[in-house]
């Protein structure tokens, strides 16, 4: 114990970490309502009057907790960048001519959010829910970087036409963090979850790739689209 | 609560329990999406109700009863309006494709966001989530377009209902942090569909030209 208020005193970002990680731990398993800034600052181990130092206020310690977790997700799941969510320059562009290298770049994308997402649930889908409240979303680092990913597939010809990014973005998101709920009674083990983690990144590669139904032989489906939305 | 209009109603109850249940059922869809499954007490749903404490007793045991009917209610609610009262003939060349259904969800979840969020969530952490009538059939309904003719090969129905689902319950938390008024959020909903469609028939890629990436999908 006194070394580590050794440390601390030395090093009030390492601190700060602490803080947030106990922060990320309370709000897991309470959510918002359950934390204030002194259970957090006893789970930590630091005494109130730091903990305030760092955050003034349950809100800022809410924020910087999910804002913490945004940095961690942006760089579980997107390679290079960074920190405040701005893509590389030197990405290959996600066009027609390098479609193999786009879908094989989207397997691997799929399969790590699919896996963060599985082994941080219910932060995960608190930090989800956040993102989805907010008025701008895109002051989020790991959203921006999502949506922004997202738009520059749907402006290449590597993509159809017509997409409509932000209803992709939520459809998308919510997908995998919710996904997590449904496993969690079915998947007790660690290799177990993996497995549902590439159950899930695999269905939702297939669907980029071929969408659901074999859109041409739908007569149906064609004559019911054709009435009710004349674009598609 | 106006207390003429309480015991007007408080007379009417005597008469008929099963509108006295509907009353505290609604009350307590009202406070569930207010205060989420923690923030629900009997006390406060009959309060809200206008009935009292022992009666709502009566009706519902413990606060865990409670919620569990009110999530019962919504299931219900959400098979009457989407599936109607028979099993749905989704095998794809009915009259009435899975997509007409959705705009029922749709419409439902965007009406009430945090009701719809809490129902969802409660029924995907179930230990069986088939034990609810709704989401069996929802799934059976997925199923049952994946193994039709018309179904591109290798969907994951599991996968792909609690997908729909998801994106279908939290996109209204998105929207009402945008727009106010039910005209909004009935264009939002639209706007919904109108993606979740062209999603199912096209994906996002134009992948069909690589059939050679087919290999990532099956090992």
């Amino acid at each position: 114990m006194p070394k580590k208020s050794n440390r601390r005193k030395r090093d009030p970002e390492s601190t700060r970490m602490v803080i947030l990680e106990a922060a990320t731990t309370i709000l897991a398993k309470d959510g918002a309502e359950g934390l204030s800034v002194s259970s957090v600052a006893k789970l930590a181990g630091v005494n109130r009057g730091t903990a305030y130092q760092h955050f003034e206020e349950k809100e800022d310690l809410v924020r910087a907790t999910l804002d913490w977790v945004s940095h961690q997700l942006l760089d579980a799941v997107f390679e290079g960048g960074d920190l405040d969510g701005e893509a590389p320059e030197d990405l290959p562009t996600p066009d027609w001519e390098h479609l193999p290298d786009v879908i094989n770049g989207m397997a691997e994308f799929n399969l790590r959010l699919a896996e963060y997402a599985i082994d941080n649930p219910d932060i995960g889908r608190i930090w989800l829910y956040d993102v989805l409240s907010r008025k701008d979303p895109s002051e989020d680092v790991f959203y921006k970087r999502f949506a922004q990913a997202l738009q520059n597939l749907a402006d290449s010809d590597a993509s159809h036409s017509d997409m409509d990014v932000e209803v992709l973005a939520v459809l998308m998101l919510t997908g995998y963090f919710l996904w997590p709920v449904w496993v969690r009674s079915r998947a007790r083990t660690k290799k177990a979850r993996r497995k549902m983690a590439e159950r899930y990144a695999g269905e939702i590669l297939r669907l980029s790739m071929h969408g659901v139904l074999v859109a041409d032989g739908h007569m149906i489906l064609s004559a019911y689209l054709k009435k009710n939305f004349n674009t598609l | 609560m106006n207390e003429k209009k309480a015991s007007v109603s408080a007379k009417r109850r005597r008469r008929n329990p099963d509108a006295t249940r509907e009353e505290i059922l609604a009350a307590a869809r009202t406070v569930l999406a207010s205060d989420g499954p923690d923030g629900l007490s009997l006390s406060k749903v009959a309060h809200l109700a206008g009935v009292n404490r022992g009666t709502a007793y009566q009706h519902f045991e413990t606060r865990e009863d409670l919620i569990q009917a009110t999530i019962a209610w919504v299931s219900e609610y959400l098979s009457q309006s989407v599936f109607g009262s028979s099993e749905a003939d989704l095998s794809g060349d009915s009259e009435r494709p899975i997509y007409d259904y959705m705009t029922g969800i749709g419409d439902f979840a965007v009406e009430n966001p945090q009701l719809g969020r809490i129902w969802l969530y409660e029924i995907l952490s179930r230990e069986d989530p088939n034990k609810d009538e709704f989401f069996r059939q929802f799934v059976q309904s997925t199923k049952a377009m994946a193994e039709s003719e018309f179904a591109e090969d290798g969907v994951d129905a599991e996968a792909l209902s609690v997908m729909i689902l998801a994106g279908y319950f939290l996109w209204p938390v998105w929207v009402h942090a945008r727009v106010t008024s039910k005209k909004e959020r009935k264009a939002m909903s639209l706007r919904m569909r109108r993606e979740f469609l062209r999603l199912s028939l096209y994906g996002s890629l134009r992948a069909e030209a690589f059939p050679e990436l087919q290999a990532l999908l099956d090992s």
